[in-house]
């Protein structure tokens, strides 16, 4: 089973796709985890360890960096949603 | 929406369009993108979480998505109610919340080029549980600023206080009385169905009457 890792808005363009599917890494068993085994990719992934205020939600749930992650699981990262309260 | 029912009182409606400008910046054309599955799943659980706290008989939320241009209509909220009270708070509640939870982002073309809309630092705090926006805060908030024995209305809990504290700083009337610091306000549901007071009266700094002693929310009656 692969996990499933999308990007949203800013995210996106700096990575350079949307989404992909690879089989988890292994070590890898929470976001935290996984954000740091794709921050360390580097070169267009460098902007998930740079993106200020990065959000992450695992099965379309809003995550914390120790939320477990595991195979079949719907990861997203973006940027913070826009919003403005006048 | 009221069709065949005779017990709705008050229906109130929102629409959100496409400004022109924002920030200085002309704004020619914006792009919505959204996260398919959240997005939908935020907006049933934002209109879920208003009618646990009015009286809301029934509310849609339209929003779009894709490429807009100024003018275009962005969302509609409808909520119905027996009392126009409830309809405008949940209306209000249901657009804030949505602005600051649901998964949207705004890209903005200007003759300068693209732009991501940031988020407010003061919008988004925290991915985890965040305290409701009170929508009695930002009639207070009006009613504050122009009103300078309403003052003390200014207490919304949580972030909030964060937010409207440094507004209520640069009130002309107490420009050095921040209002949250010693007191602390009872959690904004419980505060809809009891007396509106503090939580710990000795810690007042002023004796107001809507404030330290018993007395109905300005929320309550509608």
């Amino acid at each position: 089973m692969n996990v499933k890792v999308l990007y949203f808005a800013g995210l996106r363009e700096a990575v350079g796709q949307s989404a992909e599917q690879f089989a988890l890494p292994a070590g890898v068993g929470s976001v935290g985890q996984l954000h740091a085994y794709l921050a360390a990719r580097g070169g267009a992934w460098e902007a998930l360890a740079t993106t200020k205020n990065l959000r992450i939600a695992v099965n379309q749930n809003m995550a914390a960096m120790d939320t477990p992650v595991k195979a079949g699981d719907e990861v997203a990262f973006f940027p913070p949603v826009t919003g403005r309260v006048r | 929406m009221a069709r065949g029912r005779t017990d709705i009182g008050a229906q109130a409606s929102f629409v959100g369009l496409v400004r022109d400008s924002n920030d200085g910046a002309g704004v020619m054309k914006m792009t919505l993108e959204h996260y398919p599955g959240m997005t939908e799943k935020s907006l049933a659980e934002i209109v879920e979480q208003a009618r646990g706290r009015w009286d809301v008989m029934d509310a849609t939320v339209i929003h779009r998505v894709g490429a807009l241009k100024p003018g275009d209509n962005i969302v509609l909220v409808i909520v119905a109610s027996a009392h126009r009270g409830d309809a405008f708070a949940a209306c209000e509640f249901i657009m804030d919340y949505l602005k600051t939870r649901a998964p949207f982002w705004k890209k903005e073309e200007s003759p300068e080029g693209g732009r991501w809309v940031d988020a407010r630092e003061s919008d988004d705090r925290g991915g985890g549980e965040v305290e409701a926006p009170s929508t009695a805060g930002h009639q207070r908030l009006e009613r504050a600023r122009s009103c300078p024995e309403e003052v003390l209305f200014l207490c919304v809990p949580g972030r909030w206080a964060e937010v409207l504290t440094p507004l209520l700083r640069s009130c002309p009337c107490r420009p050095s009385r921040p209002c949250c610091r010693r007191r602390r306000w009872r959690p904004w549901r419980s505060a809809r169905r009891r007396p509106w007071r503090c939580q710990k009266p000795s810690a007042c700094w002023r004796r107001h009457p809507r404030c330290c002693r018993a007395g109905r929310s300005p929320t309550s009656s509608s």
